[in-house]
């Protein structure tokens, strides 16, 4: 029998599928593990790989060297508006069209013989085109990847076939967020580090806040605990398959800084909760608290989309190899009408970046650790139940015979 | 004669300049680490009692319209932004124990 928490009921009464025992360590050190998460997941999944604004004209580009998909992949819009991504990959030699960087481009030019490819990769020009044999050139253009949008983020599929669209593999999600100001929000920084843990454990000390109490202590702790709620329990948190979404607990009565004070007088922040006054949509702080911080949600496989009043961030955690991972954080916020507002953002961002740094103190020793053998299994808190679900989700795909 | 280094009423911080007046995240952040506690504390109480002074003057500009003596007093005023948490909150210049800062990269935006 599980004892109520004195706050409210279990999270494993209302998921009561997720169980209670103790998660395994293995899926976060095996090599073969990792290889059937690229093959079976990652292979096969939805990857968010940037906005639609970074590529707001005909021939902005970008260039990701993926590593997990061990692929290079070029975003691309056309001259019809349409975002599309294709392999960076010439159709002729496989010489790599262009190195990882972002640009404007009227065609792309292989650097080997110069096959020339338009905005939607068709292939335009082959020099000496004649010594070729029973050749046409539309059979040659630049191998497609499928690419859909949602809200303005860009989702690619390698699978020649996805087997679901954008929209079924979003789900009941799809249309909870229509209405947050993405399109007028802009990038104010953004962050990246690549650290020797296993992406799963990066990714989910961004989901739990268990660790808020703690690790937070000299920065943010105060902001996300309080005499009601003193180890920052989740809000809510809701499960939509392979996805996953909670709500994020908010202080109203920290003791602000000097600095927040001042940035909190000249223009929003980031640490002002429900204070903005804007009632956000249906599937933001659904619950609709007046102590909401900010609401997490994780697409799998590897996207975090969060969501406060006036800002918002997203992460995206790139497995390189079992013990290594590539973190890219965007923090976005509405454009500074006036210097005042610009110097309160400054307060949010350099915040956000210090508690990041504490985040990511203990990723690499956890992850040798783990490794060490010290411990084959974890227990995890009824708080920790976002943990739970993504080991569930994750394992239920990659060896679906211990589910 | 070159323009004073700051606005008129903000004299008495010239002499911070050199040193807080920097135009990124990045170099602001770095300053912040390679100096002193001692020397941002001076920093930072120096600026907090003029901040609200220093955002109303500058609110007369537009964010990419500033004189050169502006221009420096607005970085002036994200570098107080950038050493209030050490200030503040950790009493160190970089709390002790977190992610090593060389590998930890800052990707400015394009514009202001």
């Amino acid at each position: 029998m599980i004892k109520p928490s004195p706050q409210r009921e279990r999270w494993a009464n209302k998921f009561p599928d997720l169980g209670t025992g103790p998660v395994p360590v293995e899926p976060n050190v095996s090599p073969e593990y990792f290889e059937r998460e690229r093959e079976r997941i990652f292979k096969h999944s939805w990857l968010n790989i940037g906005r639609a604004d970074e590529v707001p004209q005909a021939g902005d580009y970008l260039v990701k060297d993926l590593a997990i998909l061990r692929a290079s992949l070029i975003v691309v819009r056309g001259h019809d508006g349409v975002i599309r991504a294709f392999h960076n990959v010439c159709r002729h030699r496989g010489n790599t069209l262009t190195p990882a960087c972002s640009g404007r481009a009227r065609s792309f030019i292989c650097g080997f013989h110069g096959w020339t490819y338009d905005l939607a990769g068709k292939l335009v020009r082959v020099p000496d085109e004649e010594q070729f044999f029973d050749f046409d050139k539309s059979e040659y253009g630049l191998t497609p990847v499928a690419t859909e949008v949602w809200e303005g983020f860009i989702f690619i599929n390698v699978d020649c076939q996805p087997a679901e669209t954008l929209r079924d593999f979003i789900g009941e999600q799809f249309d909870q967020f229509s209405g947050y100001p993405f399109d007028t929000m802009r990038p104010t920084v953004k962050y990246s580090a690549t650290v020797d843990v296993n992406w799963k454990i990066f990714m989910e000390i961004f989901q739990e806040c268990y660790h808020v109490a703690y690790i937070h202590r000299r920065s943010v702790a105060e902001i996300g605990t309080g005499k009601d709620n003193p180890f920052g329990h989740l809000l809510s948190v809701r499960l939509y398959g392979r996805h996953r979404s909670a709500s994020v607990y908010y202080n109203p009565e920290h003791q602000p800084t000097a600095a927040e004070l001042l940035a909190f007088k000249y223009g929003p922040t980031i640490l002002q909760g429900t204070a903005a006054g804007d009632v956000p949509p249906q599937g933001i702080n659904p619950e609709r608290s007046p102590k909401w911080g900010f609401d997490i949600n994780v697409f799998f496989p590897n996207f975090i989309l969060d969501l406060a009043n006036g800002s918002y961030w997203t992460q995206t955690f790139w497995p390189i190899a079992v013990g290594r991972t590539l973190w890219e954080v965007s923090l976005y916020m509405e454009p500074a009408t006036n210097p005042g507002e610009r110097i309160g953002q400054e307060f949010s961002k350099v915040l956000m970046r210090d508690a990041f740094r504490e985040d990511l103190s203990r990723l690499e020793s956890i992850q040798a650790n783990m490794a060490s053998g010290a411990l084959t299994q974890t227990p995890l808190s009824d708080q920790e139940i976002v943990v739970r679900h993504a080991y569930h989700v994750v394992n239920g795909i990659v060896d679906p015979f211990t589910e | 004669m070159t323009s004073p280094l700051l606005p008129n009423q903000f004299q008495n911080l010239n002499s911070f300049v050199e040193m807080w007046a920097l135009a990124t995240e990045q170099a602001r952040n770095t300053r912040r680490r390679s100096t002193v506690m001692e020397e941002i504390q001076e920093f930072y109480e120096a600026m907090l009692p003029r901040m609200d002074e220093i955002i109303q003057y500058l609110n007369q500009y537009p964010l990419d319209g500033f004189p050169e003596d502006a221009q420096r007093l607005f970085y002036l005023a994200l570098s107080f932004m950038e050493v209030s948490p050490a200030v503040e909150l950790f009493g160190e210049p970089d709390e002790s124990g977190v992610f090593d800062a060389a590998r930890f990269n800052i990707i400015e935006p394009v514009v202001v």
